[in-house]
């Protein structure tokens, strides 16, 4: 058994990991995260700026593995449920279900037992994975919690499609591979809300990535979501597009990481789409780390609550208020200490984002309504911790992107 | 042919003779002229008496043996001989026979180098008996109500070769429709064209002409004419810059609107319009409740004591009531919480009831007492619930049936008092669902897409056939909306069957309000404005010939119209970008 040296300070996860210690070729890693930051953004809804203190991605890990590395779980457990009241997440976060706090992490982020290569030789190179649980759909890109900037980009919900009950298969061959899923619609609503098990099916999504050289991949997803915003599945169906080209590479001496992204999201026979385009690179040597992020993303404007952080849940209708274009530009640096023999991380960091947020498509809820103005700025500092494993690379199952799966430490940089 | 008219011709046809070409100097040949025949009148395509010329000297003494050519210039027939030579009277003869054509016809002679020469008979064809009735002009207009038509009603009366007949008497009469024609009988002019002008009715819809002639049996004229109108802006408009505008209600000389969302100020207000003696409205106060998102429906009960609405988003989301002892300053009475999108008030068994849609989560129409609401006590006394597909959004409630609008699950028609299943208000109960479930069964609604409202209507003459419904489709709130009106008969309602509809391009159905004596249904139609529909008479297919009117009264990018009301003969807008309007109905 092979057990990471952070998972000493989570005795409970060893007590979870123990039945499988025993084991022949059982392996258990564990690890947890949290940030401390403290958040400046103007304009939040309802005008002027607000700085708030929490803690965010408070998550516990483990993943375990058995029959050589055939059979894997995947599990991550996310406290902002806890730490931040109604699972709301960082004021600043402009996206959908950020900016009005409506879609919260779940506690049981990812629950997820996949099978790899379980057919041995008898698909000849090709290898086969299945997987069943709660965790990401295999569409978009990889979780914003685990790319290099802390803020949340506008785009998570047309990027990413997490936090569902999720039947997957994939195969690779070669440089290729080919995942799909049905899954269940519904966003979750509260942080202890679980995906309604009736509409396993109604979804399905499917993502072919080719690898054409290491440590670059290039991914193209497409999915149909049946009523994501409305959970009984009264909701109009929305049918995604992704394009992604990733790239871990050396660069000039250290670690370069850059990733591209255009979504798209096309609601109520086309009566709605919304178009992401996002750009985000960092390069790490030593403890030094720059990041910087480009972003232009729509996002639906809904009814807001009297608290106008948040929208009236579910909708009544099937219209929406308008739609805003959001165009960021971040820019930040980490600071990363190793210490406990490698097994804590600590990173300071600091970043900043400025832009400006458009109404388009017309609308009554505009930015200048909603904001009091269309100039955006925010900035965080704050404190990364991590113990053991760091996170995992989430929205990726299976091992079928070996041999960068192979490791359990897919943090980029 | 008038003899007037004949006249006219003689001379001109004189004149021409005197301005000819005689040719030759006269002195040396003598002098051509008409002796005989000229000036007959005659049925068309008839021999006319022989027309006769005689030829002298210069001495003024018959000269024989002159060659006389005859030829027809006007108006078709012919003569014959198409030449002849004077006798010893000096005198030479041919015979005219007139063509078909009706009018002057023309015959020359000519005996060239004899002064006079060409001389010309000026004859008149008559036209025959009529023969035929026909259309000449003025089908198919349309006219704004009670005014007349643009141009006359005409007809044409021809006899057997399509010639006019004059002085023949026209016999009009309305077949179907209203108005009013301005007189019952008129005469062809010389042309044989009768004219009739009509007074169209003063309310929408298609008045049926016909002309008949009493010599012509079998045969009729048939017109076609529509009443209709525009609407226009009378006052008001862009009066509520910091809140947008929800539902409205009309009474006792004063208007309340509602306001809704959140635009630099949340829409917990009911603006408060008094009406000039012209019906224009101005803001004379607001009320404002706390702790509420959204002024969702408004009305004022039938006897005008209470201003009753409800609201929603918020901890002080509920219903309302208020007394209108003082209409400009209302005065709360009593609340009762609840999360409501919408509110509709009747009467039922002596008491007043509130019929309000309960969303979210649970969906439910939910049935509140009014009657003490005086002392301070609302009270749910039923309720009905529905399945989560978004919920209800609207009641119509008429007769004892509640129409419970339930977008994707179609249309609830309950008994609350109707006494056909035994319901009452504390008991609801259903009778039929209209339209198949959407979300709840996979499947699509019958009656459009997601149903938000509706009006069941009773015409004038008793008839309850017709329920019309509001489809509200996907949006962009104050600037793009869809969605159509449905036509439901539902004569039966376990076999109710759509039987027509109208679309908007770019524009959706929102509430509506239905004029039934003048059977016009007036809708709100979002960034579409305002619509009205002619609803007289039998609903099929497309009703888009229908439109009487049609307006958007903030202008394009101003206009998101959320209700509409009549009161007075306006049309009261209430529209949620730009505020409160007094139109003109078509």
């Amino acid at each position: 058994m092979i057990l990471a040296p952070g998972s000493r300070l989570l005795p409970f996860l060893l007590a979870l990991a123990g039945p499988l210690a025993g084991q022949a070729g059982v392996t258990v890693h564990a690890g947890a995260q949290a940030i401390g930051a403290v958040i400046h953004a103007d304009p939040v809804p309802g005008g002027g700026g607000l700085t708030e203190a929490k803690v965010s991605q408070p998550m516990l890990m483990v993943d375990a593995g058995a029959l050589g590395g055939r059979l894997a779980f995947r599990g991550t457990l996310n406290l902002e449920g806890q730490t931040m009241r109604h699972g709301e997440l960082l004021p600043g976060g402009w996206g959908e279900g950020y900016n009005d706090r409506r879609h919260p992490h779940t506690y049981a982020h990812e629950l997820m037992l996949t099978g790899t290569d379980l057919l041995g030789r008898l698909d000849g190179g090709a290898r086969v994975m299945v997987g069943v649980g709660k965790g990401f759909v295999p569409f978009g890109s990889d979780d914003p919690m685990t790319r290099p900037v802390f803020r949340y980009p506008v785009n998570h919900h047309l990027a990413q499609l997490l936090e569902r009950a999720v039947v997957m298969a994939g195969v690779r061959a070669g440089p290729v591979a080919l995942e799909g899923a049905v899954f269940n619609g519904d966003e979750p609503e509260h942080p202890g809300q679980w995906p309604r098990l009736a509409r396993v099916g109604d979804s399905w999504a499917a993502r072919l990535t080719v690898l054409p050289a290491a440590g670059v991949e290039l991914a193209v997803s497409r999915a149909s979501v049946k009523s994501p915003e409305h959970r009984p599945g009264a909701g109009s169906t929305a049918w995604k597009w992704h394009l992604s080209a990733r790239a871990e590479r050396p660069v000039l001496g250290g670690a370069g990481y850059a990733m591209v992204e255009w979504a798209r999201t096309e609601e109520a026979w086309g009566f709605f789409v919304f178009r992401s385009l996002l750009g985000e690179a960092a390069w790490r040597r030593g403890p030094h780390q720059p990041y910087y992020r480009f972003e232009r993303t729509d996002r639906p404007e809904d009814m807001r609550t009297l608290n106008l952080f948040r929208s009236v849940r579910p909708h009544l209708e099937n219209s929406i208020l308008g739609t805003t274009r959001f165009t960021l530009h971040t820019l930040g640096y980490a600071y990363e200490r190793r210490l406990g023999g490698g097994s804590l991380a600590v990173s300071p960091f600091v970043e900043a984002t400025v832009g400006t947020a458009r109404a388009i498509d017309g609308g009554v809820l505009t930015p200048g309504i909603l904001y009091g103005g269309t100039s955006i700025r925010a900035v965080a500092g704050g404190l990364r911790v991590a113990f053991g494993m760091r996170g995992h690379r989430m929205g990726r199952y299976g091992a079928l992107l070996a041999p960068a799966a192979a490791s359990h430490d897919h943090h980029p940089m | 042919m008038s003899r007037v008219s004949f006249r006219l011709l003689a001379l001109a046809a004189t004149l021409s003779a005197c301005g000819g070409d005689a040719g030759g100097d006269p002195s040396d040949a003598g002098t051509l002229a008409i002796e005989a025949g000229d000036g007959q009148s005659q049925l068309v395509g008839t021999a006319l008496v022989p027309f006769q010329v005689k030829v002298t000297d210069v001495n003024g003494a018959p000269k024989a043996g002159v060659t006389v050519a005859w030829a027809v210039q006007l108006g078709g027939g012919s003569v014959t001989p198409s030449s002849s030579v004077t006798d010893a009277t000096g005198i030479a003869e041919a015979v005219a026979t007139l063509g078909l054509s009706s009018g002057a016809q023309h015959v020359r002679a000519s005996a060239p180098g004899y002064a006079g020469s060409p001389v010309t008979f000026v004859s008149a064809g008559l036209p025959d008996a009529p023969a035929t009735l026909e259309l000449g002009g003025g089908d198919g207009q349309t006219g704004g109500f009670g005014a007349g038509l643009p141009q006359p009603l005409k007809v044409r009366v021809l006899d057997q070769y399509a010639n006019g007949v004059p002085a023949v008497t026209v016999d009009w009469a309305i077949a179907a429709g209203g108005g009013a024609l301005a007189a019952a009988t008129s005469v062809t002019s010389a042309t044989g064209e009768a004219t009739m002008n009509l007074t169209l009715p003063n309310a929408p819809g298609s008045v049926t002409i016909e002309a008949t002639v009493a010599a012509l049996a079998g045969q009729k004229v048939s017109f076609t004419a529509t009443a209709a109108g525009s609407f226009a802006v009378r006052a008001g408009g862009n009066n509520v810059p910091e809140r947008y505008g929800s539902d409205l209600w009309v009474a006792n000389g004063y208007a309340y609107t509602g306001t809704w969302g959140f635009r630099g100020q949340p829409g917990n207000a009911v603006k408060i319009w008094a009406l000039s003696p012209s019906g224009a409205p101005s803001l004379v106060n607001t009320l404002t409740v706390a702790n509420v998102g959204t002024i969702s429906d408004i009305e004022v009960s039938p006897d005008g004591a209470w201003l009753v609405f409800t609201t929603e988003g918020g901890g002080g989301a509920g219903i309302y009531v208020y007394s209108l002892a003082n209409k400009a300053n209302p005065t709360f009475l009593a609340s009762s919480p609840n999360s409501l999108h919408t509110g509709a008030l009747a009467t039922i068994g002596g008491k007043l009831y509130a019929f309000a849609a309960k969303n979210p989560s649970n969906p439910a129409l939910v049935i509140y007492d009014l009657s003490a609401a005086a002392s301070g006590t609302i009270t749910p006394v039923g309720t009905y619930a529905i399945p989560p597909y978004y919920g209800i959004h609207d009641t119509f409630v008429r007769d004892g049936l509640a129409f419970v609008f339930a977008w994707d699950e179609g249309v609830f028609v309950l008994d609350v008092g109707d006494g056909r299943a035994g319901g009452s208000p504390a008991n609801p109960v259903l009778v039929k669902q209209l339209g198949t479930p959407q979300a709840g069964g996979g499947g699509t609604p019958r009656f459009g897409g997601q149903t938000h409202n509706g009006w069941w209507y009773h015409s004038p003459t008793g008839e309850k056939k017709y329920l019309f419904l509001g489809e509200e489709g996907p949006g962009i709130v104050g600037s793009a909306s869809s969605g159509d009106i449905h036509v439901v008969d539902i004569s039966d309602l376990n076999n109710a069957t759509e039987v027509a509809t109208y679309h908007l391009n770019g524009a959706g159905a929102h509430n509506f309000w239905v004029d039934e004596q003048r059977q016009i249904l007036y809708a709100a139609y979002y960034n579409g404005g305002v619509v009205a529909l002619d609803i007289s008479g039998t609903l099929s297919g497309n009703l888009a010939g229908r439109e009487l009117g049609r307006l958007q009264p903030g202008g394009a990018g101003n206009t998101y119209v959320w209700g509409v009301m009549l009161y007075n003969g306006s049309l009261y807008v209430s529209d949620m970008i730009s505020g409160f309007w007094q139109l003109e109905t078509p």
